[in-house]
Order: C-alpha cells, then sequence, then structure tokens
C-alpha cells in the first residue's frame, strides 16, 4: 500500500550557519557534554548486591495475609480475590465460622485453606485491589526464591507468618483506614498510612469521586 | 643486554633473531591491549552514562576482559546450517591477518638509524626499510574488508547482507580520501615511508610537526580512517539497532571475539598512524628530543609514542558514545562531496606551497582558509544533506499510485 | 609440419590447456571436475619444458612458481566456477598472485597500486552488484557458458600467439643473465627520447623500480599515454553522472 502523496509532508530543514555546516564545534559541544559526564562522575546504578535497592513505595512483592486486632486472620473468605486474578493463582477453600465459639461472633466465614501460587502469580496487585477488608496485601519481599515447586505454594500460615514479618518494618505499613471497610477491617493498635503512592491535589484522579477513574 | 640475547643463538639465525622477537611483542601486546581497550571503552561508556561499568570480576573489574576472553574461547562455536561453510570460516581470518599485517610497517618506538640484521638493535618495527608504507597500509587495508564482505555474504542472511553491502560501499568511497589525505604528506617529504616521515619531524622538533603544515589532511585523514575502521559514527556495517550486528549476526563464540579483534587492532592501528604522521611521533619538546642520549631516552621515547596514541584512542571512544551513526546517504554525501573535495585542495596547496617555494608554514593558513570556504560553500546554495521540497501534485483517482515517478 | 613439431614444446601445453578449460566450462550437465583438473594440471606440467630451469636462487624461484602457479589455477577456477561470487574471489585471489610476482621483480608500488585498485576497489564492486543483483541465488545463465567453444579456443589461439611472440622475440633465450635480461626491458638508451619532457634514467640500479624513477617515467615518457587515459576515465566519469537516474526528492 504505497502512501498518497497527499499525505506525505516535506520538512525543510532550517538552513544551517557557517559553524554548522563546519559539524566541528557540534562535535566539540558534543565531546565537552560526554567528558563532562566522566570528569563530574555521579552514578545513577544502584549496586544491588551489597546495597540494599531504593524500593518505590508502592512496589509490589510477595502478598501477605493482614491479621486483626485479635489475630485472627483477617480474610472473610470472600472469593473476591480469587475471581479477580488474572493469573488464576490464588486458591480459596471457604469456611463458616462456628456461631457459638465467642471468637468468631462477628463472622460469617473464615477461610478453611488459602493458597497463592507465588509462580503463577504475575504481581499486578489485582487481589489488593478487589478485597473489600484489606485482608491481602503484596509487601516489599522481591528476592523471593525456593528449592521446589511446592515450597512456592504460599498456604495461610505462610502469609500470616508474612504479615507478621513484615508489619513492623515501616516499608509495609497496613493501609486499612480504620472504620471504613465494616467490622472485619476495625482494629485498634496498628499504626496506619495513607495511600501507598502520594496523589498531587491537582491530579485529575485526586478529584475524581472514585479514586483512580478519570472523568473528564 | 640484546646483544647477548643475539648472540646466544648460532650465527646463521641470528638475523631473524630480533624480528621474531618484535613480532612477538607486537602480537602479544596487540592481543592484551585489545581486550583492556574493550574493558576501557566499557568503562568509559559506562561513566558518560552515569553508570558504573563493568566491575565484578577482579578490583574496578580489571578482570574482565579475561572473564570475556575465557568466556569466548569456552562458547560453543555454533556454524548455522544455512552458511556456506568455507567462507564462513574464513571471513574471521581475513580480517585479523589484515589488520595485524597493516601493522607490520608501523613504527612503535625510535627506529635506530643503520639498522642491520643481527646486530642487537632493537627494531621497533616489524618490517623495517619499506619504502611505501602508507601506500602499503592502504592496499592491506583495503583488503580487510574482505573479511566482512565474504562474513556478511556467507551468512546467507538479510541482515548481514544488507550490512556487509553497506561496508563494501563505504570502504571503496573512503579509501579515496583516506589516500588523497595523505598525499600532501608524501609530497613534503619526499618520501611515503613511515619512519622517514617520522624522522622529518623528529629532526624538526615542535615546529616540525606536519599538523602545522597539513591540519586539514590529519582532519580528513582521521575521519576517514574511522570510517575505514567501521568505527562508530561510520558502523553502518554493525548497526546493533537496526541491522542486529549486521555481518556479525551469525557468528558467536571465538570467531566473532576475532572480528572484535580486528576491530581494535584496527584502531590501534590508525591512532599510530594518526600520531607518526601528524603529531611528531616520539617526538616531544625537551624530554623526546631526536638527540636526547640520556640513559632510558629510548623507554622515554616509547612511552611518548604510546602516550600520544592512547590520547588519540580516548578521543576514538569518546567519539563513540558522542556522535549518533551517520544515514547512509549522509555517509556517501560527507565522502563524496565534502572530503574528497578537500583532500584535492589540499594536495593543490602543497603543490602550489612547493612550486612556487614558498616556506611550508603558509600550508597553515592556506589549510584553514579552504576549510573555512567549504563551510562558507556549504552554507550558500545547497545545503549538504537538505531534502528538497517538492511541491505536492494532486492526483486525482489513481490514488497517488504513480505519485513517486514524478 | 617441421613447424609444429619445433613448437610441440608450446602446442601441447596449449591444447591440453584449451581441453581443460573447455571440458570445465560449466554446462547444464556437470562434469568431472577431476578430469578436466587432471588434464589442467598436465598441462602445466608440459608447459615446464618451455619454462626456464631455476636461475640459482631457491626462493625466489620458488615464490615465482607460487605466485604465478596460483594465478594460473585462480584463473582458471574464475572462468569454471558457476557460483559467480566465488567467481569474483577467484578474482581477487588471482590480482593477488599477480602482486606477488610483482613483488618479487622489485615492483612493490606497483604491486601495492595493484592491490588498491583491483583487489580493494574493483573486485569489492564487482561482489557488492553480485550480491545486490542476486539475493535469491545465481540465475539460469550462470549455470552455462554461452559460447565454450568459441571463447575457448579464440582466448587459447590468443594466448598462443602471445607464448609465441615472447619466445621469438621477447628475449627469453634462456642464455642471457638475469642482469642482461633485466636491462633489456627495464633501461632506455640515453639517446632515445619519448617525447620533450623526457629524462635520462637514473644510473643507479638500485633505484629501478622505486616511486621516483616511476613517477619520473610516467610523466616524462608517458606523458602522454597518461594525460589520455586520465582524460579517459574523466569522460567516463562525467558520462556516469550524465547517465545516472535523477531523483526528484533526495540528494542521491
Amino acid at each position: 500500500m504505497p502512501i498518497n502523496a497527499k499525505d506525505v509532508e516535506w520538512v525543510e530543514e532550517p538552513p544551517m550557519n557557517f559553524w554548522e555546516t563546519t559539524f566541528l564545534p557540534a562535535v566539540v559541544d558534543g565531546l565537552r557534554a560526554t567528558g563532562h559526564h566522566v570528569t563530574h562522575f555521579k552514578p545513577v546504578t544502584q549496586m544491588y548486591p551489597e546495597v540494599a535497592s531504593d524500593l518505590p513505595k508502592h512496589y509490589r512483592g510477595v502478598h501477605r495475609l493482614n491479621r486483626d486486632d485479635e489475630g485472627r486472620v483477617k480474610c472473610v473468605a470472600c472469593m473476591m480475590c480469587a475471581t479477580a486474578c488474572p493469573a488464576r493463582c490464588i486458591d480459596i477453600v471457604a469456611q463458616e465460622a462456628p456461631k457459638d465459639d465467642p471468637k468468631w461472633v462477628d463472622r460469617d466465614k473464615f477461610p478453611k485453606s488459602f493458597v497463592i501460587d507465588e509462580l503463577k502469580c504475575i504481581y499486578c496487585g489485582m487481589c489488593e485491589e478487589a478485597c473489600p477488608v484489606d485482608a491481602i496485601e503484596m509487601t516489599h519481599i522481591y528476592d523471593l526464591t525456593g528449592m521446589s515447586r511446592q515450597e512456592m505454594m504460599f498456604d495461610k500460615e505462610k502469609l500470616l507468618s508474612v504479615f507478621d514479618q513484615t508489619k513492623d518494618c515501616g516499608l509495609d505499613p497496613v493501609r486499612t483506614h480504620k472504620g471504613r471497610l465494616g467490622p472485619a477491617s476495625d482494629f485498634e493498635k496498628l499504626p496506619t498510612l495513607g495511600p501507598a503512592t502520594t496523589v498531587l491535589g491537582d491530579d485529575r484522579s485526586a478529584r475524581s469521586t472514585s479514586p483512580g477513574v478519570i472523568s473528564e | 643486554m640484546l646483544n647477548s640475547l643475539v648472540n646466544f643463538f648460532p650465527e646463521p639465525v641470528r638475523p631473524y633473531v630480533m624480528p621474531i622477537l618484535a613480532i612477538v611483542i607486537v602480537l602479544n601486546v596487540n592481543l592484551g591491549v585489545c581486550s583492556y581497550l574493550i574493558l576501557l571503552e566499557r568503562k568509559l561508556s559506562a561513566w558518560m552514562q552515569d553508570r558504573h561499568g563493568p566491575n565484578r570480576v577482579g578490583p574496578f573489574g580489571l578482570f574482565q576482559p579475561v572473564a570475556d576472553m575465557l568466556k569466548l574461547l569456552l562458547k560453543e562455536d555454533v556454524i548455522p546450517g544455512h552458511v556456506n561453510k568455507v567462507l564462513f570460516v574464513l571471513a574471521p581470518g581475513i580480517s585479523v591477518f589484515t589488520t595485524f599485517l597493516a601493522f607490520a610497517v608501523v613504527p612503535f618506538g625510535p627506529v635506530p638509524e643503520n639498522l642491520s640484521p643481527g646486530d642487537g638493535q632493537f627494531p621497533f618495527i616489524i618490517a623495517p626499510g619499506i619504502d611505501l608504507g602508507i601506500v602499503f597500509i592502504f592496499a592491506i587495508g583495503s583488503l580487510a574488508v574482505y573479511g566482512i564482505i565474504l562474513g556478511g555474504w556467507a551468512s546467507n542472511n538479510k541482515y548481514s547482507a544488507l550490512g556487509c553491502l553497506r561496508a563494501s560501499a563505504q570502504v571503496v568511497s573512503y579509501e579515496i580520501p583516506l589516500g588523497m589525505s595523505v598525499v600532501g604528506l608524501a609530497l613534503l617529504n619526499h618520501s611515503m615511508s613511515i619512519e622517514k616521515i617520522l624522522m622529518n619531524q623528529a629532526t624538526n622538533g615542535l615546529p616540525g610537526w606536519n599538523i602545522w603544515v597539513q591540519p586539514l589532511a590529519c582532519v580528513i585523514f582521521f575521519i576517514a580512517a574511522m570510517a575505514e575502521a567501521q568505527r562508530l559514527p561510520f558502523d553502518l556495517a554493525e548497526c546493533e539497532q537496526e541491522l542486529i550486528g549486521g555481518w556479525h549476526t551469525e557468528y558467536s563464540a571465538m570467531k566473532w571475539g576475532l572480528f572484535f579483534l580486528a576491530e581494535y587492532t584496527h584502531v590501534i592501528t590508525i591512532s599510530f598512524l594518526t600520531i607518526i604522521l601528524f603529531f611528531g611521533g616520539w617526538q616531544f619538546p625537551l624530554i623526546a628530543e631526536i638527540d636526547s642520549a640520556y640513559t632510558g631516552a629510548t623507554v622515554v621515547k616509547v612511552l611518548v609514542l604510546l602516550t600520544k596514541v592512547f590520547g588519540v584512542i580516548i578521543v576514538i571512544q569518546m567519539l563513540r558514545w558522542t556522535i549518533p551513526r551517520f544515514r547512509f546517504d549522509q555517509l556517501m554525501s560527507l565522502a563524496w562531496k565534502g572530503l574528497i573535495p578537500l583532500a584535492m585542495v589540499n594536495v593543490l596547496l602543497v603543490m602550489i606551497v612547493k612550486q612556487f617555494d614558498l616556506h611550508t608554514l603558509w600550508l597553515l593558513p592556506l589549510s584553514i582558509a579552504a576549510f573555512v570556504a567549504a563551510g562558507l560553500m556549504g552554507t550558500q546554495s545547497s545545503r549538504p544533506f537538505a531534502r528538497k521540497a517538492v511541491p505536492v501534485v494532486e492526483d486525482h483517482g489513481h490514488g497517488g499510485h504513480h505519485a513517486h515517478a514524478h | 609440419m617441421k613447424w609444429s613439431t619445433e613448437n610441440g614444446a608450446l602446442l601441447v601445453p596449449l591444447a591440453l590447456g584449451w581441453l581443460a578449460i573447455w571440458w570445465l566450462l560449466p554446462r547444464e550437465k556437470g562434469r568431472s571436475r577431476i578430469l578436466g583438473g587432471l588434464i589442467g594440471v598436465a598441462a602445466l606440467l608440459a608447459l615446464q619444458v618451455t619454462l626456464l630451469p631455476p636461475a640459482g636462487n631457491v626462493v625466489r624461484d620458488g615464490m615465482f612458481y607460487l605466485f604465478g602457479g596460483a594465478a594460473i589455477l585462480s584463473g582458471g577456477l574464475m572462468i569454471t566456477d558457476k557460483n559467480p561470487v566465488f567467481a569474483a574471489l577467484w578474482f581477487a585471489v588471482s590480482t593477488l598472485s599477480v602482486c606477488g610476482l610483482f613483488l618479487v621483480n622489485s615492483a612493490p608500488f606497483l604491486s601495492a597500486a595493484t592491490i588498491i585498485v583491483y583487489a580493494g576497489a574493483i573486485v569489492v564492486t564487482f561482489l557488492f552488484v553480485i550480491m545486490l543483483a542476486q539475493q535469491s541465488g545465481a540465475a539460469n545463465y550462470d549455470h552455462r557458458a554461452v559460447q565454450p567453444v568459441m571463447a575457448s579456443v579464440l582466448s587459447f589461439v590468443l594466448l598462443g600467439s602471445l607464448l609465441f611472440a615472447l619466445q621469438e622475440w621477447g628475449g627469453i633465450d634462456g642464455k642471457a643473465s638475469d642482469e642482461a635480461r633485466a636491462n633489456q626491458f627495464v633501461s632506455l638508451e640515453g639517446t632515445v627520447q619519448a617525447n620533450v619532457f623526457s629524462q635520462p634514467p637514473g644510473t643507479n640500479k638500485a633505484e629501478i623500480g622505486s616511486m621516483r624513477v616511476l613517477g619520473r617515467s610516467l610523466f616524462s615518457d608517458y606523458l602522454y599515454v597518461v594525460e589520455l587515459a586520465g582524460t579517459v576515465l574523466l569522460i567516463a566519469t562525467i558520462g556516469a553522472i550524465a547517465i545516472a537516474p535523477r531523483r526528484s526528492q533526495g540528494t542521491l
């Protein structure tokens, strides 16, 4: 399919002055620029294995399952995360909460088993977005290794232990706002923080009714 | 010391001791220097781009060349099924052979006068007394393109074919300004021998450097030599971004390494030539004059020469990471419309000066005037790389199918 | 008949060489290359009878036979190879061998210039055109010689005439010393002047073949020829530029 001559716009190059035609000043300028980088050497490389990476606040690493104030798993087994997951790596078996147990009096369901295949996961963060009680969150742990595939299937206990490990390190605060998301997300003691990323006031998404959705 | 080394051997082989020693030294030093030049280039490019560069193997990455070489030697040497095997294997060999052969007439130190085989003087040149050193280098250099052409053609790959087509056109074009730029030097020095040109400069000291009388030729020579060596900004045959390495796309392991060895040897050779032909070789005021005879003067001279050459290599490497690659029509325009006419004018100026017995330093203002005149002509009627705008003709009915044939 | 027996030493290798080349010229149906090669080797060996015996310097003679043999061999391979790219490469090898012969005969500048012009530029341009034109493989007309008999007979008649002339009047009689033979080719008598610019040749034998003597000879004895050749090349360049297609857009 040849391009129609009407669609071709020939751009006239601006006329060159004397020094530009000789090319030498441009070459010298370029050499000065590159030489300046050599003499004023300020590397931007992160020396990763020796120096820990400076990760952004919204980094999406290994998942964790949050606990509520009483130490129970916060998850209410609603299956929203498993439904939202594009990689289908979350497998939840729900169990009805025992009504006569005072420990579970405010819950209908809780997960009997909760397994995330960390090898299948694409770390997109959809589960985090989908969770109505902010039970599943992603942490800053990125150097995830294992000797077998079985090892990389994270079950409920392991995910809860990730929570215990990361909740106080400062990089992964529990982000739930108190009292916003119903009884399951209510707690008193744990510290909270605002949104993972700072949203500037002049950002259109900040002014929209639902965060993240831009409406003209 | 060297005398005793020569006398250690039986009489019939004594004349061959020093040349063989020179060859061994040149080959080994060249191999080592090439691998460390690659490290230097990687470091330099990293520094220019605010990175660290290779720093894992050894302190500051100093053993990186060793690791690279081991990797190249131990890697599987793939010969794809669709290639022409004979030429595919031959091509890297030709590349290395020709570039090393060209180094044979390059003096890498103060070549002693009255050199005779077997007298225990280190020659500082592999093949002394060749009357037409520069022509020899050009002849060998023009053969170097066969490595690229054969490698590209034998690879039976479109990228390689494009690369070698570009290389052949480029090398044939740039040989002309390269050769013409030194004609002036040959006229001024009454010789084509590199040793003699070097000795003439060394005898006259700093004012005798050819750069003062042939600045234009120096610029032309440097540009054309870079183009001959396929260095950026003239590496259209290689072109990692568009041609995926061009002629060496299909090569792997040590065969690929040989191509790189050839390229860096070529860079070293043209750096030596630039220094020896235009910047006085080993001559430097006060410390390395023609008559300096203090102890270790020879070593100082060699060090001066190597330092100068190192400076040129640094400039070449910095240019690589500074100037973007030429477009092919720009490359051809530069050679045919820029360098060749300028080189001709330069030869003409030398002839005028010689014919009318003017002082040779007249060539300095004359060369600058020629350069300025060329620049002024560039600003006038036709700009060198401009595309002329053509009014678009409305093409009813045919959908513009014939628009390109106007 | 008497003439043919006298010159049998020349005629037999020529006939054998013609047979070898004719046999080996590319055809639709392949022929035994070994047979052709053997005939060619036989031709070269038969030619050996007429060649001079080694003149004493073993290295020099070895070099001569090496370069000469390589030149003839690669020349034969050039015209008998079916693949045009290989033919061009054999041409390059042949040129390089001839340059080696120049070097043996102490003409280094001629050698280097031939390498630059032929091997470095002309063959590269051939390769360029072949690769550009035949990206999909060799065409049919590359696989067969058009007129194998006519071409080979004519070329060998020409070659035979050259050799015969050289043998009769070229001064190769095997008796004159090396120096006398060299003088026959290179030294002009002092009274002979090709034109008004001619200068008497230098008496220094060591200078023969150097660039100085070559340049002086070119621009004095052969001035008209050089100028004529330059003019012809200039006309060719102008003609090429004139008939090259113009483009409405772009600079090329």
